[in-house]
């Protein structure tokens, strides 16, 4: 039975433990947070002033917060918000970023170096400076919404990809297959779109699932400055720390959004690492 | 063999690269002319310029002065749009049979590319081709479905092979195309080479180190040294009587099957830089035959029987 | 006759892939004697590497298992520590390989590298390490101390190799192992290391086992051959008398296989049909050449043939009667 690239792939993939233990977790946090909201009818905002500060019960599994909302529903729409911030982020930079780096590599030269020097210079750039402008840039009224936040990090992290990218074309463009089409007469664009990119993808896919659990972590530091969005882990972690207090210490307002962060973020590098395995066994990237 | 306009003509061709402050002559003034259905083997050791020569010919390194024409049109220092018409008739075929093909692409794939870009074939009929081309370099057409890491060395510069022959070119450049094969297989792409140019009068310009492949199966050789042809001969007259001092060392070298001990000494020296060749004739360093002209003077191409040969004592 | 130097009994070889396991190397025994120089020829496959590689245990790890013997004099290398192989190597037994270039420690100086060795093994430090060095290096070609200075790629090919053999030889071995060591290099170059490896053994009374897939090198240097395929011996012989009247298919297939410099039009070419088999680690059935022997009859089917004696130090592995071999097939 012939089997493509891909599919050995995967087959390696698959028998990785540790990597599906990472790819099983995600899964069914994502599940949680995306259905048990409705299927249950919960309600983040929902403040119930006589159950503030609830430490978990029957009632309410992780507590309530300071404002008598319920924690479970908290965490679980805080962490649509999370995932979602960074997976579009992630997929702004990993578009803009092949995009860029699959051009320079490919024609190399003068063209490459000019490409390249930008991004020097913008990797030179204090960049959560530069995230915290952009979202100054917003107005008020936007502040609290995802979208800024999306372009924030996405416009800063496919520097990055830009760079791996295009160090992956450059190589592969000398390989002797992609001279072969072009000696057949292949244009410069199927050559790069139909020979050079998919024996590339592979590590795009690595670097764009090691790039999530950062794009979280950033937006979760724009969230303790007050520049995130307004329900999300690094949201709740934020306002988990302000409570705390040598007398009471409130310690589930921090531990479910924490432990969630943690477990979404390791699952994430397990499942990256699983696919570096995966895609590239030789160790060759 | 008709004295026709020859198919390709080289002339003074030069490929120069600059590297770390020096000059690397990798090519330095080649002139040579192969006809239609005629094998020329380039033969030689590192830094020869054999491999950068041929891949001069197909565009993939800029020239620095000198032309080839292929049937009387020029095909260097062509922008990449301008090459694209001689795409069909010159062909080059690798020596890595593990990077020459993609890994992500069928045979089927692979094959159909050429056959479709240069109207070869439709794609209601490109299948029945790619099978047709299969089974001209002797493999299985049901293979086709199958990925380049299923295949042998062997098998996979077949199918390298068979893509370079989908376009129908007049001339095929071999670069060391079975250097890394074992001795059994490469015999099979030796035969299957043969046996291609006598269906379709296909001309070789046959790049490798191995002479005994080249008398196998060249009708001409081009001995290069340091980016130079030296001798230029018919393969019978070079293996006879060897003119340069250089192919008689390289003669004497190749270790042979044989009971009788090696009666020479091995040749001295290292092979030279291109980047800082020898003045004078590039082999006189090495040379036991050097006299007081050697070093000072360039020789040209001397004509000798079945061939020409760039050594004083030639002239 | 005298005592060998080198006894290797039933070796065999298996690593064990996810897919199956594979039997390398197949109840492989020879022996090299003092002074000698043994060819271990055969195409890519055949497990002449993988044999060479667990004579000092440098086969891959985790490998499967390596059973049978290696004696090295009154050692046994099979299944010896680290330590124990980590002090006959280098020392009594050394190895070259095929690319002079991943040999050496790009990283490392000439001289560097060749300190380590000398430290480690010889305990020689300072001046008396240099003047080894010095000593080594003339002895391979090398004269003078410009070399010692420099890195790796700052040397060609056959400089790289020399330094190599100078490593090797360093402490005096007994054996060296060549694997391919001038497979890489130009034709003129290999011709020059080829005959300073044929003065060392004269002068050290060194043995070689050199590994190779070209039989015009087996021709040129080695003493004695033995001729893998699929992981077996399937003949063994003085050179000459292999080269000029083999006697088992496959060793007569590859030298009318390859294409000869000094007959005109290159000889016939006779190409050996098919592929090498893969290997596995089911009892074979069969004779392994079985399938691209042009001389298969009746009987090659019933089992794997042993490798029987066939004179004078000849083995082979083949039912095929030899008065018919050197017939046309």
């Amino acid at each position: 039975m012939t089997r493509s690239p891909f599919q050995l792939a995967l087959q390696r993939l698959l028998r990785n433990r540790v990597a599906i233990v990472g790819g099983s977790l995600l899964t069914l946090i994502a599940l949680a947070c995306v259905l048990l909201p409705v299927l249950l009818k919960l309600d983040p905002n929902l403040t119930q002033p006589a159950l503030r500060n609830q430490p978990p019960s029957a009632r309410f599994l992780f507590g309530t917060d300071g404002l008598g909302r319920d924690l479970v529903a908290r965490v679980l729409v805080g962490g649509r918000t999370s995932l979602l911030v960074g997976l579009a982020a992630t997929a702004v930079s990993v578009l803009v970023g092949v995009a860029y780096g699959a051009i320079a590599g490919f024609y190399g030269g003068k063209i490459d170096e000019a490409m390249m020097r930008l991004v020097d210079f913008m990797y030179g750039l204090p960049y959560m400076f530069l995230v915290i402008l952009i979202m100054l840039m917003f107005s008020e009224t936007a502040r609290g919404d995802m979208l800024p936040v999306f372009l924030a990090l996405g416009l800063v992290q496919w520097l990055t990809m830009a760079r791996i990218v295009r160090g992956q074309v450059l190589a592969l463009r000398r390989q002797e297959f992609v001279l072969a089409a072009e000696l057949l007469g292949v244009s410069d664009a199927r050559l790069l779109i139909r020979h050079v990119l998919p024996n590339v993808f592979g590590v795009i896919m690595v670097y764009a699932t090691l790039m999530v659990p950062s794009v979280i972590i950033l937006e979760s530091f724009l969230s303790f400055l007050g520049l995130g969005v307004a329900l999300s882990w690094g949201q709740l972690v934020s306002d988990g720390i302000a409570v705390i207090n040598p007398i009471r210490s409130y310690w589930w307002i921090l531990l479910w959004p924490s432990l969630f962060l943690a477990i979404t973020l390791v699952s994430l590098n397990f499942l990256g690492d699983g696919l570096r395995d995966a895609l590239d066994p030789k160790g060759k990237t | 063999m008709s004295h026709a306009a020859p198919l390709l003509k080289v002339t003074d061709l030069r490929v120069h690269f600059a590297s770390e402050g020096n000059i690397i002559r990798a090519v330095d003034g080649v002139d040579l002319e192969l006809r239609a259905g005629e094998t020329l083997a380039l033969v030689g050791e590192s830094g020869c310029g054999k491999s950068t020569l041929a891949r001069a010919l197909v565009g993939l390194n800029p020239i620095t002065s000198g032309a080839a024409e292929l049937n009387g049109r020029t095909i260097t220092g062509l922008t990449r749009a301008a090459a694209r018409p001689f795409r069909r008739e010159l062909q080059l075929v690798f020596q890595d049979p593990y990077a020459s093909l993609n890994p992500r692409f069928t045979i089927a794939q692979t094959l159909a590319e050429p056959l479709l870009l240069h109207d070869k074939a439709s794609r209601r009929n490109v299948d029945d081709k790619v099978c047709e081309l299969l089974a001209q370099v002797g493999l299985d057409p049901e293979l086709r479905a199958r990925y380049p890491h299923e295949f042998s060395g062997g098998q996979r510069q077949r199918i390298s092979i068979a893509r370079a022959l989908a376009v129908e070119p007049s001339l095929l450049l071999c670069d060391e195309v079975t250097s890394a094969l074992d001795v059994s297989i490469q015999a099979q792409i030796l035969d299957l080479l043969r046996s291609v140019q006598q269906k379709r009068g296909l001309s070789y310009l046959f790049i490798t180190h191995d002479l005994g492949v080249v008398r196998y199966i060249a009708h001409r050789v081009a001995v290069m040294y340091v980016g130079q042809i030296v001798e230029l001969r018919d393969t019978e007259s070079l293996f006879e009587a060897p003119a340069h001092p250089y192919t008689k060392a390289l003669l004497a070298s190749i270790p042979r099957v044989s009971s009788k001990p090696r009666a020479r000494e091995p040749l001295r020296g290292e092979v030279p830089s291109p980047a800082h060749p020898p003045s004078g004739c590039r082999f006189h360093p090495r040379c036991s035959f050097a006299f007081e002209r050697c070093p000072k003077e360039y020789p040209d191409l001397y004509p000798v029987s079945g061939g020409s040969s760039r050594c004083f004592l030639n002239q | 006759m005298s005592e060998e130097l080198l006894r290797i009994r039933e070796l065999s070889v298996t690593f064990a892939t996810r897919e199956r396991t594979v039997r390398a190397v197949e109840q492989v025994s020879f022996d090299v004697r003092p002074g000698e120089i043994v060819g271990l020829v055969g195409e890519s496959g055949c497990g002449k590497s993988v044999t060479s590689l667990s004579i000092l245990g440098l086969h891959e790890q985790p490998a499967g298992s390596v059973t049978g013997s290696i004696r090295l004099g009154e050692r046994e290398l099979v299944g010896a520590s680290t330590k124990a192989l980590r002090e006959v190597r280098g020392n009594r037994v050394s190895m070259i390989f095929q690319d002079p270039l991943t040999s050496l420690n790009p990283y490392l100086r000439v001289e560097e590298q060749l300190a380590e060795v000398l430290d480690l093994h010889l305990a020689l430090r300072g001046p008396a390490a240099r003047a080894r060095m010095l000593e080594i290096l003339a002895q391979v070609g090398i004269p003078g101390e410009e070399r010692l200075r420099a890195y790796p790629h700052q040397l060609s090919g056959g400089m790289r190799q020399r330094i190599c053999i100078a490593m090797a030889l360093l402490c005096n071995p007994e054996l060296l192992i060549a694997d391919e060591p001038t497979t890489m290099l130009d034709v003129t170059i290999q011709a020059q290391i080829l005959e300073l490896l044929r003065s060392l053994r004269q002068q050290r009374k060194m043995s070689i086992l050199f590994i190779t897939h070209d039989l015009g090198v087996v021709s040129e240097i080695c003493d004695r051959v033995i001729v893998m395929y699929a992981g077996r011996i399937v003949e063994q012989a003085r050179t000459a008398d292999l080269l000029l009247a083999p006697l088992h298919p496959y060793t007569e297939a590859l030298l009318r296989s390859t294409p000869r410099v000094d007959v005109p039009g290159g000889g016939s070419l006779h190409p050996i049909a098919g592929l090498p088999p893969r290997l596995s680690a089911k009892k074979l059935e069969e004779c392994a050449f079985l399938p691209r022997c042009p001389r298969a009859r009746e009987g090659c089917n019933d089992g794997e043939p042993a490798l029987d004696n066939a004179g004078d130090e000849r083995l082979r592995r083949c039912i095929v009667p030899v008065a018919e071999m050197g017939t046309r097939s």
